[in-house]
């Protein structure tokens, strides 16, 4: 397999995708320079590596790599790189340099679009200690240096499902009247039978096509601002991990339709006006009109393991929203849950006595 | 006449002293209590006094008087000896045969339907059978029992009466700790797991018309409930009337009284 990284044509280093300038960045020269260029040029080197060294570009057979793993030359050392099989984009872990495999993500793996990073790796590394501050239920030393450096940039592939959908749902309603009458009070319950239905159109509901990364989690940093999407190009994939989807369009689609189900439910309960209660007894939401398109993501991750157990990080690389989960220190816990309970029962304590002098209470 | 003004208003002073003066804690207006009687009843009252900080008052009279202007006047008449705040008057005008506890301060909290009740069990055979002495020492050991099951004898006792009532409220003050502390805990363990997923699919909706609905009325069902009233809950013949009242000079009082 061709692992392919992108050369400064300047200074030969390795090109990094850089958010800041939207353009790929030479961090030796100081040069950048757009993507449609870039990719005239490395296409160009490309066919001319192809024809005049194309030894130079043998990649080991799959069976090499073990299962699940492949295994690609780096072009910058020469090592030997093993990713998983669905890895489009790594490091080497020799000379550092990214690369590409332009392979995994060619055919019907290709993306139409991608989100470039907006966000850089030091962001990430400062949103990430901006999560653990404060956190007294850490334990002692998570969240350090150490551990934020190892926050990467990845791809995630995402299928974004556009639909329209024509919903009816029917509800049984009350409206409950009380009155007095001499002694009695006189409850009438008016029973209804409400239905509700039309149609809602939505675009570009974004649902995680990879089983390496938590739906929660991918769905936790949502949104992504789609006016930030540009045509796919490997060069955005440079100096970052990338993912292709493992999971079909049909594996995806149940949890779009979860999602989007439960958002025609409430605006359809949001028009039910004017009752004490309703219920609803029936509900048919069709879609009419569907279509899916594979995008990439970028985030930023973290994977941490605490007494066996693994708490990633997550950070939109493009908005910068950050989620994940933290783990708790129990030790911490206790003596914390213990001073809460020792001031606030010395503050109860006080205030009743106060109660009881003032003859509030007796 | 300057000085003639000055002696007069000397002597109106005086004389508004001595009357005031002569109100004691056991105002026997009707003169149906014996020298002794007066001194037993007196005595439990300076008792009562010293151990709870509490003032109990009987006013007998034998004018006509309705509940509201039993009250009142008793009200008054603890005002005028210049008692308070906290309280307990025993009412009663012997010619109306109407009765009332007056309650003060705290008295208001602590003397409640229940205590009015336990109290007129004591005090009714007495009043009944025109036994003014018996009925205000009944009155007397009601008040004492009462005071012994609240809060207020324990604080107004001795140090370990005092911090025994205090120690009473541990429970209290250690629940409300154990919730607050364990709500603390739990907001800041919620703060630490932010990865949830989304159930919505709100933020990309771009389109809703939902113009198809309808309301169908289907049928009513009614409910009737019988309203309980209050009126007759002390079970006791001479039973009713109470709430809170304000005396002559603007004070609140609460209490119960009725006729016997």
């Amino acid at each position: 397999m061709e692992a392919r990284n992108y050369t400064c044509p300047c200074c030969g280093s390795t090109l990094t995708w850089s958010g800041s300038s939207e353009e790929m960045a030479c961090s030796s020269c100081g040069n950048t320079f757009p993507v449609s260029a870039l990719e005239e040029v490395t296409e160009n080197d490309r066919y001319m590596n192809q024809t005049s060294r194309d030894f130079k570009w043998e990649v080991p057979a799959a069976s090499d790599a073990g299962e699940g793993l492949r295994a690609f030359r780096c072009s910058g050392c020469g090592g030997e790189i093993v990713v998983s099989d669905t890895g489009a984009a790594a490091q080497c872990p020799y000379c550092g340099s990214p690369s590409v495999m332009p392979e995994v993500l060619s055919g019907d793996f290709r993306p139409n679009k991608i989100i470039p990073f907006a966000k850089t790796e030091e962001d990430a590394k400062a949103a990430y200690a901006r999560m653990c501050k404060g956190k007294r239920l850490l334990p002692a030393g998570y969240g350090s240096a150490e551990q934020r450096n190892k926050i990467r940039g990845i791809y995630v592939p995402f299928w974004l499902f556009d639909c329209v959908t024509d919903a009816d749902i029917t509800y049984r309603a009350t409206r409950v009247r009380t009155h007095r009458h001499g002694n009695y009070e006189i409850t009438d319950t008016s029973h209804y039978h409400v239905s509700r239905g039309g149609t809602m159109a939505f675009d570009d509901v974004p649902v995680n096509s990879s089983t390496k990364l938590d739906d929660a989690l991918m769905e936790a940093v949502e949104p992504f601002d789609y006016k930030g999407a540009v045509a796919f190009s490997m060069a955005y994939l440079s100096g970052y991990e990338a993912e292709r989807y493992n999971q079909e369009v049909s594996q995806c689609a149940p949890r779009a339709k979860d999602r989007i189900n439960q958002s025609v439910r409430q605006a359809c309960d949001a028009t039910v006006m004017g009752y004490t209660t309703y219920s609803p007894t029936a509900t048919r939401i069709d879609v009419v009109r569907s279509k899916a398109e594979n995008v990439m993501m970028p985030v930023y991750l973290l994977n941490n393991q605490y007494k066996g157990k693994t708490y990633t990080f997550a950070m939109n690389g493009q908005t910068g929203q950050i989620k994940g989960d933290l783990p708790v220190d129990t030790g911490k816990a206790v003596v914390t849950w213990l001073i809460w309970f020792l001031i606030v029962t010395g503050i109860a304590m006080a205030v009743l006595y106060a109660l009881l002098v003032s003859g509030v209470i007796g | 006449m300057k000085k003639l003004l000055i002696l007069l208003t000397a002597l109106v002073l005086l004389l508004l002293s001595g009357a005031q003066a002569q109100i004691s804690a056991v105002e026997d207006i009707a003169k149906v209590l014996s020298s002794s009687q007066e001194k037993t009843l007196s005595d439990g009252v300076d008792a009562i006094l010293e151990e709870y900080n509490f003032q109990v008052m009987f006013y007998l009279t034998d004018r006509e008087m309705t509940e509201k202007t039993l009250r009142v006047a008793a009200a008054d008449a603890f005002e005028a000896a210049g008692f308070g705040p906290n309280g307990a008057i025993f009412a009663v005008s012997t010619t109306s045969r109407k009765y009332y506890y007056v309650t003060a301060g705290t008295g208001k909290k602590i003397f409640g339907d229940y205590e009015f009740d336990e109290i007129d069990e004591q005090v009714l055979p007495y009043l009944r059978r025109s036994s003014w002495s018996g009925a205000a020492e009944a009155f007397l050991g009601a008040c004492r029992e009462v005071l012994d099951e609240s809060d207020l004898a324990g604080m107004n006792g001795s140090p370990a009466a005092r911090r025994a009532v205090i120690l009473g409220k541990l429970p209290i003050a250690a629940l409300i700790g154990a919730a607050a502390a364990s709500i603390a805990l739990f907001v800041m363990i919620a703060g630490m797991k932010t990865g949830h997923g989304r159930g919505t699919a709100n933020e990309y909706v771009v389109d809703t018309e939902l113009t198809r609905r309808s309301d169908v009325y289907l049928y009513t069902t009614q409910t009737r409930r019988r309203i309980e009233t209050s009126s007759g809950s002390s079970g006791h013949s001479g039973g009713g009337g109470g709430g809170s009242f304000s005396s002559s000079s603007g004070t609140s009082y609460g209490g119960r009284g009725g006729s016997f």
